[in-house]
């Protein structure tokens, strides 16, 4: 449904732009521009050869309802104090359904805020042949010129950028030059035109000592675009601290969550995370993130499994620990010791 | 002869006013602060020393009895003993645990404090004030993006912003270079801000055109 819809939209103005572009720049041919490419997942597939069921995408509507149910919806980290001028608060007699009501519509701004960066494959190179070439220019500039348009209302992803350099070949922009120009002309909140210090591998160091997981990777959702290098990199370094020093309380109810989650699964790193929530009584959510697993990995051995003996619960995370995990007598030791402690609640509450 | 000076009259009364209520809790504070200052020892001190920092640390003095003539100079501090001099017990004995600003009133004339402070209390590397501003008397304050406890005292714990110029009494060029180091610090991950929340277009990523055309991978 959505990549029909993609289809749709992306052709509409690709086609337009398209038939611009071929006034705007002559020599460029039909085959060089590739135009709205199909959905991830079709592209060089071969019409003769029968094709398995792909992994589900991050964007999958199955995947997000687990991802979303895992990060979970605690008001107090959602809204908590911030360090900023706020006003002081009102306070409200209010009745039952009333209270009710504002309480839901808490959860529904809390899950506004909870909407999590997109997870996208780093982004291609911009095409770099020429779209026009004067060796007549060559040796009357002693730098390169950037030109923009900038009309307004026009999204970033669509909007030209071309750079004539000095040899007089007329090239469309490179992502770099292109995310330094368009916070030059149409500045976004938070964004440097440069990226600060802080995203250096000795500066990033230093923030995560103190624990400031979530701010760093905010900074980086604002400071990047969510398919570049940089965004990627430091995602993973931070998810990749998270795991070593067994931090994940730190992204709990936060939009990171998400994509923490779908690291760990697809790197098959899931192992100190189930037992983080067993430890934290949280076994729907373990079970939830083996169901994942086995969504992403169809072909291992506990996905047959689960799927053959139509295993329920907490035995989905037993079998996981008997045959995909990595640190599988660990896992058992945490699914045990969370049945030991809910037996004992259960006997202490009958008795 | 009457219109002109009604317009007089009309102009300052227009500037005087606002500044009534900020001038009257102003004066108030002012007075206090003044009254513990007169008897502090801190003051005496500065009076008898004519034109060299109030406090001075052991090392510093050593280096002053070399050189007549760079006696009255002002002694180079680095960043890292500055670091060290706020976990010190002479920094903890002479702030008291508060900040660095907190005891520091400005001379002037009149209930109504000048609303810029001065330009600078250091020229040619000497104090060229009777009564330098907060981080000007202390020599072992030095202001550097590294140097984060310092700067925090001049952020307000609650909002996150910096502290108002008024309120704090440093001289302008420390100010901005306050307001410089800051932004220097926060740049370096050393201190800790709120972050404004960013909202995604799932769409906007799905969409291709040629304006970002990528290369044709075969």
């Amino acid at each position: 449904m959505a990549a029909s819809r993609a289809i749709l939209s992306g052709c509409r103005r690709c086609l337009r732009s398209w038939r611009d572009s071929r006034r705007f720049c002559p020599s460029l041919s039909s085959s060089g521009v590739r135009l709205c490419a199909s959905a991830s997942g079709e592209t060089g597939s071969d019409p003769s050869k029968p094709t398995l069921p792909s992994p589900p995408d991050f964007f999958d509507p199955a995947v997000q309802s687990i991802l979303v149910q895992i990060t979970g919806v605690d008001i107090e980290t959602v809204f908590h104090q911030v360090r900023a001028k706020v006003d002081p608060p009102t306070y409200r007699l209010m009745t039952e359904e009333q209270l009710k009501k504002a309480y839901d519509e808490t959860v529904q701004r809390a899950s506004k805020k909870l909407q999590m960066p997109p997870v996208l494959p780093e982004r291609a190179p911009i095409d770099p042949t020429p779209i026009a070439e004067n060796p007549e220019l060559e040796g009357l500039e002693t730098s390169n010129l950037v030109f923009t348009d900038i009309s307004q209302n026009i999204p970033d992803r669509e909007r030209f950028i071309v750079v004539r350099e000095l040899d007089g070949v007329l090239r469309r922009a490179t992502w770099e030059e292109r995310d330094r120009l368009l916070q030059v002309y149409f500045p976004k909140e938070g964004r440097r035109i440069r990226p600060p210090p802080l995203f250096q591998q000795d500066h990033i160091n230093i923030v995560l000592e103190a624990d400031r997981h979530v701010d760093l990777l905010d900074l980086c959702c604002i400071q990047f675009e969510p398919d570049s290098q940089d965004f990627i990199r430091i995602h993973r370094h931070v998810y990749e601290d998270v795991i070593h020093e067994k931090k994940y309380g730190l992204l709990r109810s936060t939009r990171h969550f998400g994509g923490l989650a779908w690291y760990l699964t697809q790197n098959s790193k899931v192992d100190d995370l189930l037992v983080d929530m067993l430890q934290v009584d949280l076994a729907d959510d373990a079970v939830q993130l083996v169901r994942l697993y086995c969504m992403l990995h169809p072909d291992s051995q506990s996905a047959a499994k689960i799927a053959h003996d139509n295993l329920q619960g907490l035995d989905t995370v037993k079998a996981f620990a008997k045959h995909d995990a990595v640190k599988g007598g660990v896992v058992e030791l945490a699914v045990q010791a969370y049945q030991a402690a809910q037996t004992g609640t259960e006997q202490a509450d009958s008795s | 002869m009457a219109a002109p000076m009604r317009f007089v009259a009309i102009q300052l009364s227009r500037r005087v006013y606002p500044l009534w209520q900020a001038v009257s809790h102003q004066k108030n504070v002012t007075t206090q602060l003044q009254a513990r200052w007169n008897t502090s020892i801190y003051l005496q001190q500065a009076r008898s020393l004519s034109r060299t920092s109030v406090v001075m640390c052991d090392a510093e003095e050593e280096n002053v009895e070399e050189g007549a003539s760079k006696e009255s100079e002002l002694p180079v501090v680095t960043w890292e003993e500055s670091v060290r001099y706020l976990q010190s017990s002479e920094f903890a004995e002479r702030y008291n645990g508060r900040e660095v600003w907190w005891d520091y009133v400005r001379n002037h004339k009149g209930s109504v404090p000048p609303q810029k402070t001065r330009k600078t209390c250091i020229r040619a590397r000497r104090i060229s004030t009777g009564n330098p501003c907060p981080i000007c008397r202390d020599q072992n304050l030095v202001v550097d993006y590294r140097n984060v406890e310092l700067l925090q005292h001049f952020i307000c714990p609650h909002t996150g912003e910096m502290h108002n110029v008024l309120r704090t009494g440093v001289c302008q060029k420390k100010h901005r270079l306050l307001i410089k180091e800051i932004e220097k610090a926060k740049d370096h991950g050393l201190l800790s801000f709120t972050v404004p929340h960013k909202e995604y277009d799932y769409e906007e990523y799905n969409r291709k055109h040629p304006a970002t055309a990528t290369v044709k991978t075969c």
